[in-house]
């Protein structure tokens, strides 16, 4: 029984590789889109594995790509929602003892940090992956039209910021 | 640069370990487990502490608290004084311990009061100037400063505030912390082992005496955090092995023994699918009083708020009177408690604060980085009366309340300099009438129509797939009705929805606010899938 279940250890675990492997650069990239940039997108992606694995191997999900792209979607989210009160403490005071304050990003990518992750998340996968609203919204866990619209509205905002950064 | 080159420029960012790498860390031994998540748990930290390394006691907000023992005065003589300069503020054995950080300070900066008026400085608090102040807890004899530059850790304990001293965590060689709280029982810590081998837990009853607890605690440590309260340590866990909970949490008075707490997704309004995010939690009046944010499936988070008389058996009250400002809920969105304080008559004083917030129905409209917010004092004794003892237009970045030589009570509280704060007098409020009004329209401009087709769904007290569908159609009739002919909903599986109706950016909110509130707000608070 033991070497039975050693054995199906094995198996699950060279899945697991093949599957990781094969997806690891696209779900990295799409890590590093969707998280801010402090967190580091190898630790998204090990965040995200270590939930996703612990409750099955990747062999059993029907799309792993499309599902291990919503869960880093969701574990972003979530983790910001845990740091939240942390970061903007952090924020609060830095403001008070620096008010010039500091970057943290590239300042380039300012109005790109300025969307939440799911705007960040659906604007890649359809502009600069060339996914579908329909495909978008299956990754995001959204409906095809919500992806339209949060597509939509993060344009716009990146538009506003292009647009006061020409009145400059 | 174009946004797309931008977006290659984030995707392409860092240096990749690559999978085979990534796969030991998330598939190392049993042994190491703690390791890898501890990897994750640690990356995190450690990109908060390059974000801004000097300010890291920043991290007290939200968790100090006055286990005193109050002699003399009440609740309704505090004496509130505004700060000079933003602050945090523990109050403790004695009186007041705040921290700040000025530009011109290499670290923070640790003085006491004991009259919330004339601040002296400690002693025995210098670090090492990589550290920052994770967090300062105490009981009512014991002060507890912890210091942290996520290698290393340094403890002090202090019974008078002023007088500090060097505390020793056995076999803490490689430790660096990761949480602490206390109890009128004594105090607990967690660390992990900066070479990733695991966790350590210690337990302490006076603060300065510290023994392993490891092998007791409830899980990892790591993936949790410990609170504070006046009836025991609670640990909330961010696992959730037993997903008809929404929230895990463990409580211990001794460091040994723990109960689980155990918030049932039936006692809330969350239903299927919902995570709680715990803010509070504290021991009041012979109740716990506890305080999440439940996320739900394409519906905006809301407050609850849960008693129960002994941690096990809880009922929630939903709706708080704050954080719901009438007539503009659709943009300001509840944001966090700063801080809490049980005082001399058993009451619950915290502070809610309303952010103004961006973004579309259902979506996580906290994550404005940029928005300020509005901060008031609450008090309440049971979790259903609320006191609000003072409002302040601005932000309130901590407070606290403590007993002076006089045994009068005095408050204090800061807030970020540029706001200027405007005092209300005291109003009481029931939570039940004051939190009727969640979405943007005001009462009058509701349409009786909607407002009996909920009533009658919700008329037997369930609420069917079939019904819920009916009001979704409302919805939908609502929205084409003021111009929007694309208007179209989906009904989940787990009990939430999401709708779309133009793709023009921001285009409709106001309407779908009015169409959501005329035909479904009522519905979905009641909504069984």
């Amino acid at each position: 029984m033991v070497a039975v279940e050693k054995e199906a250890n094995i198996l699950e675990r060279q899945s697991d590789e093949a599957i990781v492997s094969g997806l690891y650069g696209e779900l990295r990239r799409f890590a590093a889109v969707v998280a801010p940039w402090d967190f580091d997108p190898d630790d998204v992606l090990h965040g995200v594995l270590v939930n996703v694995l612990d409750k099955r191997p990747l062999g059993l999900v029907e799309d792993p790509g499309a599902y291990l792209r919503r869960s880093i979607v969701n574990y972003v989210k979530s983790e910001l929602r845990r740091l939240r009160t942390r970061r903007l403490t952090i924020d609060l005071l830095k403001r008070s003892a620096d008010p010039v304050g500091t970057v943290a990003y590239p300042s380039d990518l300012s109005d790109l940090m300025g969307l939440r992750p799911a705007e960040r998340a659906v604007l890649y996968l359809h502009d600069v992956e060339g996914m579908s609203f329909d495909e978008v919204a299956e990754v995001v866990g959204i409906t095809a039209g919500n992806a339209r619209v949060t597509a939509s509205r993060a344009r716009q905002k990146l538009k506003d910021v292009f647009s006061e950064e020409d009145h400059r | 640069m174009k946004y797309e080159e931008k977006f290659e420029m984030m995707a392409n960012r860092g240096q990749p370990i690559g999978p085979i790498a990534l796969l030991d860390r998330v598939q190392a031994p049993p042994a190491a487990a703690h390791t890898a998540q501890g990897r994750r748990f640690r990356g995190l930290a450690v990109a908060m502490a390059t974000f801004v390394v000097v300010l890291v006691g920043g991290l007290l907000l939200g968790w100090f608290r006055a286990p005193l023992e109050f002699i003399g005065g009440d609740d309704s003589s505090i004496e509130w004084i505004e700060m000079t300069e933003p602050a945090f503020v523990v109050a403790g054995p004695g009186g007041l311990i705040r921290i700040t950080y000025r530009a011109e300070s290499n670290g923070p900066i640790i003085e006491f009061s004991d009259d919330a008026r004339s601040w002296a400085p400690t002693e025995g608090l210098s670090f090492d100037t990589r550290m920052g102040v994770r967090e300062v807890v105490a009981t009512s004899t014991t002060w507890l400063l912890v210091a942290s530059d996520n290698t290393t850790m340094a403890a002090r304990a202090s019974s008078d505030g002023i007088t500090w001293f060097d505390v020793v965590f056995p076999d803490a060689l490689n430790d660096a912390f990761e949480s602490i709280a206390g109890s009128p029982g004594g105090f607990m810590a967690t660390a992990y082992d900066v070479f990733g081998v695991g966790s350590t837990v210690w337990w302490s009853a006076d603060g300065i005496n510290w023994a392993e607890a490891t092998d007791t605690f409830p899980g990892d440590p790591q993936a949790g955090r410990l609170l504070s309260s006046e009836g025991g340590i609670v640990w909330r866990s961010y696992d959730r092995p037993d997903q008809s909970s929404p929230v895990t949490l463990f409580m211990t008075t001794d460091g040994t023994n723990w109960i689980e707490m155990r918030i049932p997704s039936s006692s809330s309004s969350s239903g299927v699918g919902s995570e709680i995010d715990l803010q509070l939690i504290e021991y009041v009046g012979n109740q716990w009083i506890a305080f999440g944010q439940v996320y739900r499936v394409d519906a905006d988070p809301e407050l609850v708020v849960w008693t129960s008389p002994d941690g096990i058996g809880w009922t929630s009250q939903v709706h708080p009177p704050f954080g719901k400002e009438p007539g503009h809920a659709v943009e300001v969105s509840l944001g966090w408690l700063v801080g809490r304080n049980s005082l001399v008559s058993g009451s619950l004083l915290l502070a809610p604060w309303t952010i103004p917030v961006s973004g579309g129905v259902g979506e996580t409209r906290r994550e404005n980085g940029s928005a300020t917010g509005t901060g008031e004092l609450w008090m309440t004794s049971d979790g259903r009366t609320w006191h609000r003892e003072l409002n302040i237009s601005g932000m309130i970045n901590s407070y606290a309340a403590t007993v002076t030589d006089d045994g009068s009570l005095a408050g204090l509280w800061a807030r970020v300099p540029e706001s200027d704060p405007v005092a209300d007098a005291p109003d009481d409020t029931s939570a039940s009438v004051a939190t009727t009004i969640q979405f943007q329209p005001s009462p009058q401009d509701l349409d009786p129509a909607g407002q009996a087709l909920q009533d009658a769904i919700l008329a037997d007290g369930v609420v069917t797939r079939e019904e819920f569908e009916q009001a979704a159609e409302g919805w939908k009739t609502c929205m084409q009705e003021f111009g929007f002919p694309d208007a179209d909903y989906e009904i989940h599986a787990s009990g939430g929805w999401s709708r779309g109706w133009s793709t023009d950016p921001y285009e409709g909110e106001s309407e779908d606010a009015l169409c959501d509130a005329n035909y479904v707000t009522r519905v979905l608070d009641g909504v069984n899938p």
